[in-house]
């Protein structure tokens, strides 16, 4: 192997690499917990009720993530990129409605010697992130189709 | 198609402002104030009636504001405001049969910040 492929090998790998972190970061970590702390949090209604996933199961998401983000880097002009891009969002996606149990914010509270039950339906915020993460995709696809003519 | 994309980013993050903003504002006014969303009852006799006086001190506007109060013998009583403004009250007046209890035990209230997101609050009392 060339000097010129390894080092283009690296730049494809560390792409990946660090398009996977962004979207782990994002999908896994930021848009969940963030949504999740701040709305249960200043309702002053206890802990989020989010998922307490086993560390592997981020580890393995982690590496689901680079290794559809290399993918898409190598066929970038291809459907395979394609697919590999539209996979990757649409598990981050999911991961989120998961995360967020379809959108339903729940938690409880003591006051005085009265229970307080909170449910706050963030669904409105989680429509804009499937209807941006599909025409994400659908852009995708088109920039594809225009780079092959 | 650069250009394309960007307008959609751009679009997606000014809509997704707009649609946290009101969201954001109500967590933080109820995180600054406990008794953002006040209410208190008031008992009459003759004839028997309970008023309920709701009071909220919030910045954003609340729509389709429904109350059911749950009675210590299960019966309910159900009522609604269509629009709640920042700094309002509303009386309301609820009427009572005889044979009513007087002790609410659990009251549901349930509307929409800005008319986007539901919120359900349950207030259980306990003995």
């Amino acid at each position: 192997m060339s000097a010129g492929k390894a080092l283009r090998a690296i730049e494809v790998f560390l792409s990946g690499l660090a398009k996977g972190l962004v979207l782990m970061l994002v999908y896994v970590i930021a848009i969940p917990w963030l949504l999740s702390y701040i709305s249960t949090g200043l309702l002053r209604a206890g802990q989020p009720a989010l998922p307490t996933l086993n560390i592997w199961y981020y580890i393995a998401l982690l590496v689901l993530f680079v290794s559809l983000e290399t993918t898409a880097t190598i066929n970038k002009r291809n459907v395979y990129g394609l697919l590999a891009t539209a996979l990757s969002r649409l598990i981050g996606l999911s991961f989120v409605i998961y995360a967020l149990n379809g959108g339903v914010i729940q938690g409880s509270m003591e006051m005085g010697n009265a229970l307080v039950l909170i449910k706050l339906d963030i669904k409105p915020l989680l429509l804009l992130l499937i209807a941006y993460t599909f025409a994400s995709i659908v852009l995708s696809s088109v920039d594809m189709s225009y780079e092959e003519y | 198609m650069r250009i394309a994309k960007l307008a959609l980013s751009a679009a997606t993050l000014g809509i997704a402002v707009l649609m946290l903003l009101p969201l954001l504002v109500f967590l933080l006014d109820s995180a600054r104030n406990p008794e953002l969303l006040r209410y208190e009852f008031k008992e009459s006799e003759d004839p028997p009636r309970l008023t309920l006086l709701i009071t909220y001190g919030g910045r954003v506007f609340l729509s389709d504001f429904n109350i059911r109060i749950i009675m210590s013998d299960g019966s309910s009583i159900n009522t609604a405001i269509p629009r709640l403004e920042g700094g309002s009250s509303h009386a309301i007046d609820l009427p009572l049969s005889a044979e009513q209890s007087i002790s609410p035990v659990e009251i549901k209230v349930s509307f929409k910040i800005a008319s986007l997101y539901p919120l359900e609050v349950d207030v259980v009392e306990r003995r």
